[in-house]
């Protein structure tokens, strides 16, 4: 009798107390809300990501609730740098790390170790193949195209087109550069490819204004810096270049630059952002479509759909 | 759709009439209360939810009117700013003079430097596009033509009002810090006075976009789950917190659609979603604040609620299933009690208890019970008193089929020898007939001692002796003690007459009968010895069948009387006792007669009402 009555009602009376308590004392505390996630940025260059892919990276963190955490090189674009910091962040036990990579080739085997223990995305430059889950990047040799296609119209059959190399190793970049240098050659014009670096050009070269009809800059700081010798020079070459930064808008609009290729930097962030963290919460990450990107002229940069992209409303 | 119908229907009678009372019940109880807990529970839940959305919505407009209240202060301190430059120094103003020109610069530059948290530049043009003057910046872009532009024609076009742009970037004026800032432009018609000559002109007043923004950014709708944007009366975006990803395309907003909502709650599907959506429009402008809550945001909040009332409902079924259950088992246990009753009676129980003390329906029930099981217990007793006496009668008769037959061949046997002259054995044998009768009789008892019987056959074979002439001897011996036991009379007659008949009657003075009683055990046994000529073993196995064949039909001794004593002794004593008939063919037969051992005592049980 005692054991029916403590089957009977007891018991269920204790269950219905405890979904009681839950209800009334806890109701959907993280409704909606996944866990906070930690998520290491190894960008490539020293001072910092462009402000609108910093801005896209953490709209899509406030979004995911994410945390980013920004590391960056001493030193612009050095790989070996960028692996230490990788494999200390996966040593660490980082739950997403975002990468852009400085140079494929040495960073293969640290990206290769660092994707089995955690969710690897790279932005700029493509390393699914060595193991990373998703890379996010406009579609570079569509870009060095654009740009050489561009540059066609400024430089006359047989003249010279002054490449920058500005970014060495094998990365994105450098597939825009090949890919303008392959078109640019086969529509006959000379081109010359010219190391740089920040500090100037690399003394092996001669400098561009005095052997070229037009430059081609395939980064944003390269472009800037394009953009300021043309100015001080009483040359002519004109200036080509990928980028979106306010220099390179103010450089477009004076005429110190001809055309640039401007990509959605922010759309590149928050995808970047989004897909890492899809992985690191083993939610299926798809493939992530080439980022857009547009050539803006000076005449068309206010142009509505270009005034958003080359001024984000931040 | 009918056959499954039909199924449930038959699977319900199934489970009904498998079911206890107690159970149907319960569940009766408990589904009644439970469905009108669950309409009730449902018709709350309805009713607190249209409220809930009520309050949504009127809390969404609420936060509305306020932005609005404060966009509506922001754009009127711009018109403000705008009336100003044209109304107090425009208009006091002749341009064609060059002081008149740098007072209007010098009251462009004191209002931008009042207002510079909200205004990015002030600026007058003439009709044909030629800047008059500007704050801060002053110095046009070479590429720029203001006549060209959107706000200016718009002014131009429609001089008697203020125009507002949507947010573009600002573009006009070469800034040395190449600062590119998004702008909303008011722009108007304005009426310049040059050298006494009155012409038209442009006032633009670009408002720092950011202002607009700081209004909408961090409103609050639905505990922060809704957001607010801002349109043009064409849908334009002017402000939208994720502006950017939707000029990037990673998200879309309905924005078009909205711009043709009147102002109030509405609601629309958008990307699959349910929303609310509620519309204020913005004075002067034609903008539109447009706040979204989405639905699924409330219905967390309802879930909670849900969740709570099912919770509420759960438990209270819980209580009433559990209440029920024991209100039926005591409504149901008197019927339980004489359901126990019955069956009690049904497994052979004779003194059940029907007083159950239920309700009056259920204690009539008992009582009618009881009373019909009394009368039943009356009636087979009658029965049975009838079937004893039907038994008894069968008895008489059968015991009544001996003597007419013995009697006639005896009393023909003393007429003969009266006739003969042979007086004495006539008087010997009408003696013996006389003592046989006497015993036969026994005062009309049935049971009598085995003495009695055995004398009883000594005095038929007397009988029997005279009449066959000595043709066969017989003894009669008996156990001690085995006389004094008692039988049902007239069993040791029949066999012997069939011996006589069968065995003796042809036998030359050799023939002998042995007549022994004996105990065996709680039993007696007495046994009837011939020396005839036997009998096959089929005809012995078919002796005393029931309607067997007899030995020689019609004749004498036929087997009816085998049949007549064998059914006589297991009537009275049962199916254990009777007779055993050994024969073999030319070698005799032995009779043994099975009786119980019964001492007066007994005998007693098995006397017919009013023996002794």
């Amino acid at each position: 009798m005692r054991k029916k009555w403590i089957l009977q009602l007891v018991l269920p009376l204790l269950g219905l107390s405890a979904i009681f308590f839950l209800l009334a004392f806890a109701p959907g505390q993280s409704r909606n809300q996944p866990p906070l996630l930690e998520m290491s940025v190894i960008l490539r260059k020293a001072d910092s990501a462009s402000f609108a892919l910093r801005q896209g990276m953490e709209q899509a963190a406030a979004d995911l609730n994410v945390e980013l955490r920004f590391l960056m090189p001493s030193a612009d674009n050095c790989a070996q740098e960028q692996a230490q910091l990788l494999q200390r962040e996966t040593e660490s036990g980082a739950a997403a790390i975002l990468l852009i990579p400085a140079d494929r080739a040495a960073l293969a085997e640290t990206v290769a170790a660092a994707a089995e223990k955690t969710a690897l995305v790279t932005l700029e430059s493509d390393m699914t193949e060595q193991g990373a889950i998703a890379s996010v990047s406009v579609d570079h040799a569509a870009l060095g195209r654009a740009l050489g296609q561009a540059a066609l119209r400024g430089v006359p059959d047989g003249g010279t087109v002054l490449l920058l190399d500005s970014v060495p190793g094998d990365n994105g970049i450098r597939e825009r550069m090949e890919a303008a240098a392959a078109l640019l050659k086969e529509k006959g014009r000379m081109v010359r490819i010219c190391q740089w670096t920040e500090a100037g050009w690399d003394d092996r070269n001669p400098p561009p204004e005095e052997q070229a009809d037009a430059v081609l800059a395939f980064e944003e700081a390269a472009l800037e810096q394009a953009a300021e010798i043309e100015r001080s020079s009483q040359g002519f070459p004109l200036v080509y270049g990928a980028g979106s930064t306010s220099a390179i808008a103010a450089g477009l609009e004076r005429g110190r630059i001809t055309a640039i290729a401007a990509e959605n930097v922010f759309s590149a962030g928050y995808l970047a952002v989004e897909a890492a963290a899809a992985a690191a919460r083993h939610e299926a990450v798809g493939k992530v479509p080439a980022i857009s990107f547009s050539m803006i002229r000076k005449e068309s940069m206010y142009e509505e759909e270009n005034q958003k992209l080359l001024f984000p409303v931040l | 759709m009918k056959k499954q119908f039909e199924g449930i229907r038959r699977r319900w009678r199934e489970l009904y009439h498998r079911s206890s009372i107690q159970l149907i019940l319960s569940l009766s109880f408990t589904a009644v209360a439970v469905v009108g807990m669950v309409f009730m529970g449902l018709a709350l839940f309805l009713r607190f939810s249209a409220s809930t959305n009520v309050m949504a919505a009127e809390s969404s407009q609420r936060v509305l009117a306020q932005v609005n209240l404060n966009l509506d202060h922001y754009l009127r301190n711009m018109m403000q700013v705008s009336d100003t430059v044209y109304y107090q120094v425009i208009k006091d103003l002749d341009l064609g003079d060059e002081s008149d020109v740098e007072a209007l610069k010098k009251a462009l530059k004191l209002l931008y430097e009042k207002d510079r948290g909200s205004l990015v530049s002030l600026a007058v043009f003439d009709q044909s596009g030629g800047l008059i003057g500007a704050s801060p910046l002053a110095e046009l872009k070479a590429s720029v033509t203001p006549e060209r532009e959107a706000w200016f024609a718009t002014a131009m076009e429609r001089i008697e009002n203020l125009h507002f742009s949507t947010p573009h970037v600002q573009d006009l004026f070469e800034d040395p810090d190449s600062r590119y800032r998004w702008v909303v432009s008011l722009s108007r018609q304005v009426e310049l006075t040059r050298n006494g000559i009155t012409q038209g002109g442009v006032l633009l007043v670009d408002m720092n976009f950011s202002g607009i923004e700081q209004l909408c950014k961090d409103v609050m709708l639905a505990s922060g789950q809704g957001y607010l944007y801002l349109i043009d009366s064409t849908g334009e975006i002017i402000y939208h917190p994720r502006q950017q990803l939707i000029y990037a395309e990673l998200q879309a907003e309905n924005n078009l659609v909205a711009a043709g909502y009147a102002d109030g709650s509405h609601t629309e599907t958008f990307q699959s979603q349910r929303r609310q959506v509620t519309v204020k429009t913005v004075g002067y402008t034609g903008w539109k604040l447009v706040g979204v809550v989405p639905e699924e945001t409330l219905w967390d909040n309802y879930g909670q609620l849900l969740l709570f009332f099912l919770f509420v409902v759960i438990f209270s079924i819980f209580l009433l299933a559990f209440a029920n259950l024991r209100l039926s088992e005591w409504i149901t246990a008197p019927m339980k009690k004489l359901d126990r009753a019955v069956k009690e009676l049904e497994s052979g129980q004779e003194m059940v208890d029907f007083n159950v003390d239920g309700p009056y329906e259920v204690e009539h029930l008992g009582r009618s019970i009881q009373a019909m099981v009394s009368t039943m217990r009356h009636l087979m007793e009658d029965i049975i008193q009838q079937e004893e006496e039907k038994r008894r009668s069968e008895l008489d008769v059968l015991q009544s089929q001996i003597n007419p037959h013995f009697l006639y061949n005896t009393l023909d046997s003393v007429v003969w020898m009266t006739e003969n002259g042979r007086t004495e054995e006539a008087v010997v044998m009408l003696t013996a007939l006389a003592r046989f009768f006497r015993i036969s009789l026994s005062r009309g008892s049935n049971i009598i001692p085995v003495s009695d019987e055995l004398e009883h056959a000594r005095h038929y074979l007397t009988i029997q002796k005279m009449r066959y002439k000595n043709k066969f001897s017989a003894d009669i011996t008996a156990e001690d003690g085995v006389e004094h036991l008692y039988t049902i009379k007239l069993i040791i007659q029949p066999i012997l007459e069939n011996a006589i008949y069968h065995g003796m009657a042809y036998a030359d003075g050799d023939g002998e009968i042995h007549i022994r009683a004996f105990r065996d055990g709680e039993d007696v046994l007495i046994e009837v010895v011939d020396n005839g000529p036997g009998m096959p073993e089929e005809m012995v196995e078919q002796l005393l069948q029931p309607g067997g064949p007899a030995a020689a039909s019609g004749a004498k001794g036929s087997g009816i009387g085998f049949r007549n004593v064998h059914q006589r002794i297991r009537l009275t004593f049962g199916a254990p006792y009777g007779l055993t008939i050994l024969s073999e063919p030319d070698n005799g037969t032995v009779v043994r007669i099975r009786l119980p051992a019964l001492d007066e005592q007994a005998a007693g049980r098995y006397r017919k009402e009013g023996e002794r």
